[in-house]
């Protein structure tokens, strides 16, 4: 069963997918990975990382139907296409208000320390931070 | 007449007008503990802001004087809830992870310097916490 492997900063993890997600979105997910970039913190919604994926995935098609994000949740946001990581007391918002975005995964390995080093974003700002698909 | 202080966020300085006729209690507690250390990160809730708090001006249920829930640019926000100062660099909103609009209270204004001053607030999302200090002018 694919898997996702987490860097952020000194701290790796691995995530599985949730069953409610689309075997073609895995697809299109896992077509666009791995992934190297910046994981940006939140300012509207809590702790909450934010990573750019690469164009090509079929935002139209996420399910977006939730806001509130538990500690370890990955997410895709359809508007912005960065993917979420949750680290905190995390709901989804934008200037605007509330904004519901597409739960892809939770975090099943090394929960506990990718949790503390995002928790350090609020100290030392953004990470470098590699999403991949896992062997 | 409204009180000027002086500000030092990292390398940048700039002077900011406290409100003593809209916000007079207020002003009045910020003035008393002056000097002030402290580090200014960036918010998680209320958007384009960055905060310091001060532990001893925390008044839960405190009177708010010169309420605003939108923050304006180049402003210093009080929430007396927390014990919370905020300086706006863009669009931000009293918020936290209850409430979507809630009040703060619209204590100052940037003056000299301000653009530099805000340019660094900003890069505190990016680039982490900076020293600051508050001090009489």
């Amino acid at each position: 069963m694919r898997h996702l492997e987490i860097t952020v900063g000194k701290a790796t993890g691995e995530a599985e997918f949730i069953s409610e997600v689309d075997s073609k979105v895995i697809d299109a997910i896992c077509s666009v990975l791995p992934c190297e970039g910046t994981l940006i913190p939140a300012i509207w919604s809590g702790s909450l990382g934010a990573l750019q994926l690469p164009p090509g995935l079929p935002l139209d098609e996420l399910q977006a139907s939730v806001c509130s994000l538990y500690p370890g949740t990955l997410a895709i946001s359809p508007r912005t296409g960065e993917l979420l990581l949750s680290y905190g007391a995390a709901e989804t918002r934008t200037e605007l208000g509330v904004e519901y975005v597409c739960r892809i995964a939770t975090v099943t390995t090394g929960r506990g320390s990718l949790i503390t080093e995002c928790a350090t974003m609020h100290d030392r700002g953004a990470l470098g931070a590699t999403i991949a698909i896992g062997n | 007449m409204n009180t000027r202080i002086s500000v030092q966020l990292g390398d940048v300085g700039a002077t900011l007008t406290l409100f003593d006729e809209l916000a007079p209690l207020a002003a009045h507690k910020l003035l008393g503990v002056l000097p002030i250390d402290a580090e200014l990160r960036h918010v998680r809730w209320s958007g384009e802001t960055g905060y310091f708090l001060l532990a001893s001006l925390a008044e839960p249920g405190a009177q708010l004087e010169n309420a605003v829930t939108f923050y304006p640019r180049g402003s210093l926000i009080y929430r007396p809830e927390h014990g919370e100062f905020a300086f706006t660099y863009g669009q931000a909103q009293a918020r936290d992870n209850v409430k979507l609009a809630d009040h703060a209270c619209l204590l100052g204004a940037l003056e000299e310097n301000a653009e530099p001053f805000l340019e660094l607030v900003r890069k505190t999302r990016t680039e982490g916490r900076q020293p600051l200090r508050l001090s009489g002018s």
